[in-house]
């Protein structure tokens, strides 16, 4: 019978065990830590609810006053910033998905804001709607996702885009959706026009004032 | 606050990562031990008698290097009259036999015989032996002059059956050759390893081995393609031993170009698929480490390492296409590329625990050149980066070429 060192491999697997903890471990308080500006990020989405809702208030009164590309512009890093807590935490993390929520509700609130704006001070904005899924159809919706952030970069002064989860359940996207009669994605609403399944960078170009 | 929920996104791409990252930390590290624990204190007996030595050299078309080979072969530092040097010219169609011919002398034989293959040529070789211990020199490789001396000690163990010296390579000089230096630095430690662990179970170039055992157990092997691997798994079958000496060195060419490695690469990890296969009785407690550590890890190794790089090359074939899919929407408009923020920062790369685990495997890796390395005192080289991040994709490749090979029964071509 030949020699098997069963007490090496054990001592070995233990090590590697170890290593696997410490890891994770580590980790972990890296992002504990990047955790906080976690919360700073949620403070500073839920802050800039609050303050938009004020400006609005405000606003209405003195709309064609307001920078409202400046705002998206706001608006599209703190999306931004979302995104990249989501990958390092996952869709299922409840702070993603309430931070997620209260995006959708900023942007609602926000395209309210500068449809008055649009109509009150004959401004020539181009109004986006983006209803997008990641579970049907999830590649076309990523497709039309990339043509909009690209015409989103190359006009940067003339378009505003509003991007919702088809299956978002808040009763303001809700109803949105009923009054565009937005079934499936991907669907746009182009400066209040609806188009159901991919557009091409032409044809929304063409669309656009 | 251990957060479980967030170690637990099993998704197969982080499956695949981590059984690698385990897998790979897991043998690294147990290297690296018993190396630590052993290399230095695993001595060989003192040398009580100097055994004949019998070195065949198989030759076929090597006339530019057969005479050197030979000269080397008789410069070494052993007793002149417990050495003999046994040409075996397998009918070259260059002037090999009429060079080596003018190298015959009391201790140098030169014959020639019928084209049949390098294991046939060596064969043929023993026969006209008069030595206890045989040495295979490739007619392009050159043992140090140290080499018969330090290594004729470890046969001082009768149940050593074959002693292996360090390989080193003969002046790389480009990047493929310089790369090959690292990895045999890192192979020296592996093979030492092994030894340690009683599971050394390859007999490569510049081996050498007991006549007795040949003699006993027959041949080398003529229908496999890599007949010193099949010795090595024959000695282990019936319970000998196989040496590594670091402090023997022999001297080799390696292939200097790509597709000539990858062939060379081809031929061997097929013909370990061959012989784990002719000798898969062996996968079993009964040989010991051998059997249930050494054996198992080299076919998981050849096997994860052959999926991966499948799943590599898809996956980034994918990816590619869905780039390029994309770009075309927007008629490749370079806008996007312009566009950095926000999308990678730094907390994002580090929060990840396959960062740290990737550091942490880096890192060993580099233990166990730089404990090769020393070994088998060669100089420390930076091309090391390179060696990790172009080598291992050629030797992985060539791996799974074997493979397919392997699995379709079709032998490689020589």
């Amino acid at each position: 019978m030949r020699k098997i060192s069963f007490d090496k491999y054990f001592l070995v697997f233990l090590m590697t065990f170890l290593i696997f903890i410490i890891g994770i471990l580590l980790s972990q308080t890296i992002t504990s830590k990047s955790s906080k500006e976690i919360l700073k990020t949620q403070k500073e989405v839920k802050n800039y609810l609050l303050s938009l809702n004020l400006q609005f208030e405000i606003a209405s009164e003195y709309i064609c006053r307001v920078d409202v590309f400046d705002l998206t512009k706001e608006k599209v890093y703190l999306g931004r910033q979302i995104d990249v807590l989501e990958k390092n935490l996952g869709k299922e993390n409840e702070i993603v998905k309430d931070l997620k929520q209260d995006y959708s509700l900023l942007s609602i609130r926000q395209w309210l804001l500068v449809k008055q704006f649009k109509e009150k001070c004959n401004e020539n904005i181009n109004i986006i709607l983006f209803f997008y899924s990641n579970e049907i159809n999830a590649s076309e919706s990523e497709s039309q996702g990339y043509v909009l952030d690209y015409l989103y970069e190359k006009y940067p002064d003339g378009l505003v885009i509003y991007a919702f989860e088809i299956e978002e359940n808040t009763p303001a996207l809700n109803t949105i959706k009923a009054i565009y009669e937005i079934k499936k994605a991907p669907s746009l609403v182009v400066n209040e026009r609806l188009f159901t399944g991919f557009q091409s960078k032409e044809k929304i170009e063409e669309l656009l004032i | 606050m251990f957060d479980l929920n967030y170690f637990m996104d099993f998704t197969f791409d982080n499956i695949l990562i981590y059984v690698t990252l385990f897998f790979s930390l897991f043998s690294t590290l147990f290297f690296i031990l018993i190396f630590i624990e052993n290399g230095k204190t695993a001595k060989k007996e003192k040398i009580k008698k100097y055994p004949r030595i019998s070195v065949i050299i198989p030759a076929y078309n090597e006339s530019k290097n057969i005479i050197k080979t030979i000269k080397s072969a008789l410069n070494v530092d052993y007793p002149k009259n417990k050495i003999e040097v046994i040409v075996v010219d397998d009918h070259s169609e260059d002037d090999t036999f009429i060079q080596a011919k003018k190298m015959q002398g009391n201790s140098v034989k030169v014959f020639t015989k019928n084209h049949g293959g390098k294991a046939r040529a060596v064969n043929f070789g023993i026969k006209e032996s008069t030595g206890e211990i045989i040495m295979v020199l490739d007619a392009d490789t050159f043992p140090d002059k140290k080499c018969l001396k330090n290594i004729a000690g470890e046969f001082e163990n009768p149940k050593i059956m074959a002693a292996l010296p360090a390989i080193k390579i003969w002046k790389p000089k480009n990047f493929i050759e310089k790369c090959q230096e690292m990895e045999y630095s890192i192979m020296a430690l592996i093979k030492k390893v092994f030894f340690i662990m009683g599971s050394m179970n390859c007999a490569p170039a510049g081996a050498f081995i007991r006549k007795s055992f040949i003699e006993k157990y027959g041949d080398f092997a003529t229908n496999t393609l890599t007949e010193d691997f099949e010795m090595g798994m024959r000695i282990q079958s019936k319970n000998f031993q196989i040496a590594q000496s670091l402090d023997s060195v022999v001297y080799t060419v390696v292939p200097d170009k790509i597709k000539k490695l990858i062939r060379q690469r081809v031929r061997w990890s097929y013909g370990s698929l061959e012989n784990i296969t002719k000798y898969k009785y062996m996968l079993s407690p009964n040989y010991g480490d051998l059997g249930l550590f050494f054996l198992p890890i080299t076919l998981f190794g050849i096997g994860l390492v052959s999926f991966l790089f499948i799943y590599f090359i898809v996956k980034s074939t994918y990816n590619l296409i869905q780039t390029i899919h994309m770009n075309s929407l927007i008629n490749f408009d370079i806008l996007p590329l312009l566009d950095f923020d926000g999308k990678i920062t730094l907390t994002n790369l580090i929060t990840n625990e396959r960062t740290f685990f990737i550091l942490f495997a880096s890192l060993t890796a580099i233990i166990i050149y730089e404990l090769g390395r020393r070994s088998v005192k060669e100089k420390f080289r930076i091309e090391y980066i390179g060696y990790f991040l172009l080598y291992t994709w050629v030797i992985s490749l060539s791996q799974i070429i074997a493979l397919g090979h392997f699995l379709a029964k079709r032998k490689p071509r020589w």
